[in-house]
């Protein structure tokens, strides 16, 4: 889907950007998906959180008031069995009572029983004190300690009726009991964990829920990609932006506009060669006119020398100017490609060189073992690369030599190759061969220093590669195109 | 020799048409496209020589309603814009041969004396090669001022070759030219022809050389280094 690019595209991008992307932005950067993912995860963190913890104070409540009406039912049934007859303080315990309160609280229970003033004492004398102001009648419940161990403790006062002898005033009896905390907490932690518990499957769900609907909601993104993927090179027809989503329509209405802008300036540059082309060439040629007419009126003497100087410059720089606008078309040129064999053309083209080299008393010739090699291409520009590469072999070939043009197939390219036996480029100088207006130390006068550069500028336009090494065993010179074929064909 | 020289580049225009009389072609002058057909009209020329990109009519436009007319006239096409020369050559719209600017002017004559010479259907009688020479009109080859005594096939396959001369020919190529509508005959066969006439031109100083790939041409033997 969106992640399609390799993380390593990323931190090329971040490079060419210049600038270090840092925390939220490197994150965001990185994944849509795990940007959205990464926020979402921390927002439910929170609200998790915040809901457990007033969990824990809803579970401490419900333990407290369950906890402590059995509590109060055990004060009660201490206290009924409190008497006061005989002028002392008695009780009889209800062992079977306490002993059940013990067995469901499941941890210690503790009693005391005394008047207010501590003068009589039954049961565990050292719990805590009630305190001074506990209600007459109303049991009250607080956390103490005892011995060191948490408790829970009941407190629960009430006037003796008749009062006891020996005691001034009208003291009033105080029932505690107390239990250890253990069971509440623990009942409180069963309740907690379950509420975390629930908690935790709601976050899962929501970021699965999450990512499954980032997934479906990139599709349109992913089917985008697809389609500029599946473009040819050179459609720059504006991107259908009606199917996808409001938030990506921005994007590829910059997109759009980007790409008119480009296809409105190739196309002002396209026009700019053409015109270069006219405005170059019309006086070049009235200049070669006129001095092919001087130089058939002059009669033989030093105007006739100059005449001829003058014509050996004029097509050095005719020869020049046709390269640079033959590259500047390589560069600039609209390619409609259109099937094209390439041993047909090659054969063709060196044919119509052979007469020349026949001249040079150099041997050209024709080597495939392809019957017909079929690619899509500019047939016009190919012709221009290989022309050049002829040129250059039967200039640099002595009168003797070899050139030969092949044509084969190998690893899904086409490769077309000039081959010659003359001196051929240093090694030093074979890197640099293909660079625009590089020219060898053997270089003869005359060249453009363009011929190689023409060649490669129309190999790239086919995605390709112009290669060039020396020939077999050391000697001479090679130049091949090497062109990619359409996959069916290799 | 006259001929109408269509072209909007006043100065260009001028010094061709003088130094085309240097060698004795007169060229008439127009700068515009809608003049070239009513100038045609008024006076009988050999030839036209039409750039391409002329104002009022285009040289494309011109040619066309030209051809339209049924005019036969030999057109030799000129243009400086690489866009036109690419249409042209690939299209052929009428013109019998087009030269690119900038143009060598020997070369510009050399072209429109042949265009003359085969609209006026005055083909050389006699077809040289060295010492062998081929008699168009009476479809006879000699060696030496010898007849050369051919069976069919031979004979076509070295007339084939002498109209093509300067220029390789594959055996396929000699094959189609040779063979009207036979499909049984394989290009080997041509093999065995060149052999048979290699032998019958042994030593004659004009022989049959094979191009690596390429084919067949027939050359005087002086022409080898």
């Amino acid at each position: 889907m969106i992640a399609a690019r390799p993380p390593e595209d990323d931190r090329s991008a971040a490079r060419r950007g210049g600038s270090k992307p840092v925390g939220l932005a490197r994150w965001s950067r990185a994944s849509l998906r795990r940007t959205l993912v990464l926020a979402l995860l921390g927002g439910m963190l929170v609200a998790s959180g915040a809901a457990l913890w007033s969990a824990w104070r809803t579970a401490t409540r419900a333990a407290d008031a369950a906890y402590d009406r059995s509590l109060a039912g055990a004060i009660k049934a201490i206290d009924a069995n409190i008497t006061t007859a005989g002028g002392g303080l008695g009780v009889e315990l209800p062992y079977p009572m306490l002993e059940f309160f013990q067995l469901t609280s499941g941890g210690a229970v503790y009693f005391r029983v005394a008047t207010e003033d501590g003068l009589v004492e039954i049961g565990n004398t050292d719990l805590p004190a009630p305190g001074s102001d506990l209600p007459t009648g109303r049991p009250r419940f607080r956390n103490a300690s005892y011995y060191g161990e948490p408790i829970r403790l009941g407190s629960y006062a009430r006037e003796l009726k008749p009062p006891l002898a020996g005691h001034e005033g009208r003291p009033r009896v105080v029932v505690q009991v107390a239990e250890s905390m253990g069971p509440r907490h623990e009942f409180r932690r069963a309740l907690l964990l379950e509420a975390g518990a629930r908690n935790a499957a709601l976050v899962a769900l929501a970021l699965l829920l999450m990512a499954l609907g980032i997934g479906w909601a990139l599709r349109p993104l992913a089917r985008l990609s697809a389609e500029v993927q599946q473009r040819e090179p050179n459609d720059l027809t504006p991107i259908d932006e009606t199917s996808l989503p409001r938030e990506v329509r921005p994007l590829v209405q910059a997109t759009n506009h980007h790409m008119r802008r480009h296809q409105q300036a190739s196309e002002e540059r396209r026009r700019f060669v053409d015109d270069a082309s006219h405005q170059l060439r019309t006086p070049l040629t009235t200049l070669a006119t006129q001095v092919a007419f001087a130089l058939r009126e002059a009669p033989p003497g030093p105007t006739h020398d100059a005449l001829t100087a003058i014509r050996e410059q004029l097509d050095a720089a005719t020869r020049q100017v046709n390269q640079m606008l033959a590259l500047a078309r390589a560069d600039s040129m609209e390619l409609r490609p259109e099937p094209v064999d390439l041993v047909a053309l090659a054969r063709d083209l060196t044919r119509q060189w052979w007469p020349r080299a026949r001249e040079a008393r150099i041997d050209l010739g024709f080597d495939t073992s392809e019957p017909t090699l079929t690619m899509a291409a500019q047939p016009g520009l190919l012709r221009e690369a290989l022309s050049n590469l002829l040129h250059n072999a039967l200039r640099y070939t002595p009168a003797g030599g070899h050139v030969t043009v092949r044509v084969a197939a190998e690893a899904g390219q086409a490769r077309l190759s000039v081959e010659d036996d003359g001196p051929g480029l240093p090694p030093e100088e074979l890197a640099r061969a293909g660079e625009r207006f590089f020219r060898g130390s053997g270089a003869q006068a005359g060249g453009s220093g363009l011929g190689l550069a023409i060649a490669r500028a129309v190999a790239e336009r086919h995605d390709g590669h112009l290669r060039v090494h020396a020939g077999p065993r050391g000697h001479g010179f090679v130049a091949r195109l090497d062109l990619p074929l359409p996959p069916a064909t290799t | 020799m006259r001929i109408l020289l269509a072209e909007d580049e006043r100065t260009l225009a001028t010094w061709l048409a003088r130094a085309l009389e240097q060698s004795g072609v007169l060229a008439d002058w127009v700068d515009n496209g809608r003049d070239v057909l009513p100038s045609l009209a008024a006076r009988r020329y050999d030839a036209l020589v039409l750039d391409l990109g002329l104002p009022g009519m285009d040289g494309r436009e011109v040619l066309a309603a030209l051809r339209a007319s049924g005019e036969a006239l030999p057109v030799l096409v000129l243009t400086a814009r690489d866009s036109l020369m690419e249409r042209v050559g690939s299209l052929n719209e009428g013109a019998d041969d087009f030269l690119a600017k900038p143009f060598d002017l020997a070369e510009l004559e050399a072209r429109l004396q042949a265009l003359v010479r085969r609209a006026s259907g005055a083909a050389r009688a006699l077809q040289r090669c060295g010492p062998l020479a081929y008699d168009a009109a009476a479809k006879a080859f000699t060696l030496q001022d010898q007849p050369l005594a051919l069976t069919p096939r031979e004979h076509a396959v070295l007339r084939t070759l002498m109209q093509h001369l300067g220029q390789p020919l594959s055996k396929s190529e000699i094959l189609d030219r040779v063979v009207s509508d036979e499909r049984d005959v394989s290009p080997e066969a041509i093999e065995v022809l060149v052999h048979r006439l290699r032998k019958r031109l042994a030593g004659s100083g004009v022989r049959i050389a094979t191009l690596r790939g390429l084919g067949y041409v027939l050359e005087p033997e002086a022409a080898e280094p």
